[in-house]
């Protein structure tokens, strides 16, 4: 296998060479380098935002949740993507429109001069950095216990994690946003192809789709419905998805900023339904890997799992496929993220050009090491742990849906709306703030705390 | 692809409506399996289908939504 995974990395890097290199232009401008210009088509917009969306959460963490939590793992994610690519047809135009009026450097910069003050700016980077932070040393962390088992005692976890974060910060500062593009495109063809070749192995071994069903009724007939074993997918956890999911393009300044850097609004729409076919087939995939692991592999730690049903049990070039797929799914997904933190640097700094382009880079790199410190501290709930930052990005949505809705300037309430959902829901999650009040969970009480004070606000300011 | 309000406001209702189908009793009721679909337990068949509707949804309503940008050709 290890034959296998050294001539798969040797194409892979090749390719990311061609990218770079193929990228690369002398004294490009900060718009060019962090935005590739706003001129992408719907085939490299659509893998683009496929990849920055699908990561080692879901080749490694779908998997898991299915394999754990059963068939209702698809509605958290499959059903919610679905109604986030509809959403953004609205959203996608909405934000459009305001980016042409203001001009676009990036969502934090847009919202400081829709409202008029520098805090709306600083309150969406805050919310970026605190979530997307952690959410990129899940990539780092799913890679490190990956290649840990792959080649046990080789390296120590936080070894294979520099490793990742090295390239990753050479790869974008040398090429930037364009090459990041380009490695999205590479990376969302393997990872689609590897999850199938891996699903497809799956479904075989267990003597077909039919035979696969019933022997996961036979290890736990509760995986095959919801809320699962465990009872983790009631309506409220999924409810809770649902709207987390939803506020991605919102709120993930990298998934933002790939509407507005779309040609025009007919490619952005393209793009939209293109992300949901992916999605579903992406997805899909997971759901025949999980049900294998949870015949196969049903009290088995995640790494052992994931050790086991994406290598061993594969054929040698799939598994080295599927080492390389991983990596490359890392290398994209926390590149965007890393990149749209400095991009909503970026767009707070005033000043030349030449200053922000250095400050920008200075904290690319700060922000790489940032996530490999965390992804040596964090555990394995992959999946979980994803939905932890979209969830507390989407605390953000009141400040920037009333920014692009209103015709006029949206109300500072909104800001203060947002800071304390923010607020806490990071209590929640130390455990401060009961996750729990009367019937209901907190996050769907923040949510509707943020959107019934955000249609009130819009809705007295609009008709004053 | 021309804004048709009305169309358009048909689709956002035909979504708000799956939505609402998706998590009502009728699909994800607790350890409900059966009927199945080539192995496939119910609310994940059923939760497969209503994902495909939403898509084909979002393709038509791109061609209706809201367009106020120029084409670039």
């Amino acid at each position: 296998m290890t034959t296998w995974v050294i001539i798969m990395f040797a194409v892979f890097l090749g390719l990311l060479v061609l990218a770079s290199v193929k990228s690369y232009k002398k004294n490009r401008t900060s718009q060019e380098f962090m935005l590739a210009g706003s001129s992408l088509g719907v085939f490299l917009g659509f893998m683009t935002f496929s990849a920055a969306l699908f990561s080692a959460f879901t080749f490694q963490g779908m998997p898991d949740f299915f394999r754990q939590h059963g068939i209702g793992a698809w509605i958290f994610l499959a059903f919610s993507d679905g109604a986030m690519v509809f959403f953004i047809l609205w959203f996608g135009q909405k934000i459009r429109k305001k980016a042409r009026e203001k001009g676009f450097k990036g969502v934090a910069g847009l919202v400081t001069d829709i409202y008029g003050t520098k805090w709306a700016g600083y309150l969406l980077f805050l919310s970026a950095f605190i979530f997307l932070i952690p959410y990129a040393a899940i990539q780092i962390r799913g890679i490190s216990v990956f290649f840990d088992a792959v080649f046990p005692a080789f390296l120590p976890r936080w070894g294979w994690s520099l490793i990742l974060v090295s390239i990753m910060i050479l790869y974008a500062e040398i090429g930037g946003f364009k090459a990041m593009v380009y490695s999205d495109a590479i990376q969302g063809t393997i990872l689609l192809t590897v999850l199938w070749l891996i699903a497809i192995t799956c479904i075989i071994k267990l003597g077909g789709v039919q035979s696969m069903f019933d022997q996961v009724a036979q290890t736990d007939v509760k995986l095959l419905s919801t809320p699962g074993p465990k009872g983790l997918f009631n309506w409220q956890f999924l409810l809770g998805s649902l709207i987390a999911v939803m506020m991605i393009p919102v709120t993930q300044p990298q998934m933002t900023t790939r509407l507005v850097v779309m040609k025009n609004l007919t490619s952005m729409k393209k793009m939209a339904y293109s992300v949901g076919i992916f999605a579903i087939l992406v997805i899909l995939a997971t759901v025949f890997i999980g049900m294998y692991g949870a015949v196969k592999y049903p009290e088995a730690s995640a790494q052992k799992f994931w050790a086991g049903a994406l290598l061993y049990d594969q054929f040698h070039p799939v598994a080295g496929l599927a080492v390389v797929g991983l990596f490359a799914a890392c290398l994209s997904t926390t590149n965007s993220q890393i990149f749209a933190l400095g991009n909503e640097l970026r767009s707070l700094l005033p000043g030349q050009e030449k200053k922000v382009m250095y400050i920008t880079k200075t904290f690319l790199f700060v922000f790489s090491i940032l996530v490999m410190i965390f992804a040596s501290l964090m555990g394995d709930q992959i999946a979980l742990l994803a939905r932890v930052s979209f969830t507390g990005t989407a605390m953000m949505a009141p400040v920037i849906l009333a920014g692009v809705i209103m015709k006029q300037k949206p109300g500072k309430e909104l800001i203060a709306v947002s800071l304390i959902a923010l607020f806490v829901f990071l209590g929640s999650v130390a455990g401060i703030v009961p996750d729990k009040i009367g019937m209901l969970q907190i996050d769907i009480l923040l949510y509707i705390f943020t959107f019934g004070t955000t249609v009130i606000s819009v809705f007295l300011r609009s008709h004053k | 692809m021309q804004y048709n309000k009305k169309l358009w406001r048909i689709y956002v209702a035909v979504v708000i409506l799956i939505v609402a189908f998706t998590f009502s009793p009728l699909i994800i009721k607790p350890e409900k399996v059966e009927p199945s679909v080539m192995g496939l337990p119910f609310t994940l068949w059923t939760t497969i289908l209503t994902t495909i509707v939403l898509v084909v949804v979002t393709y038509l309503g791109g061609r209706v939504s809201p367009n106020d940008e120029e084409e670039s050709k």
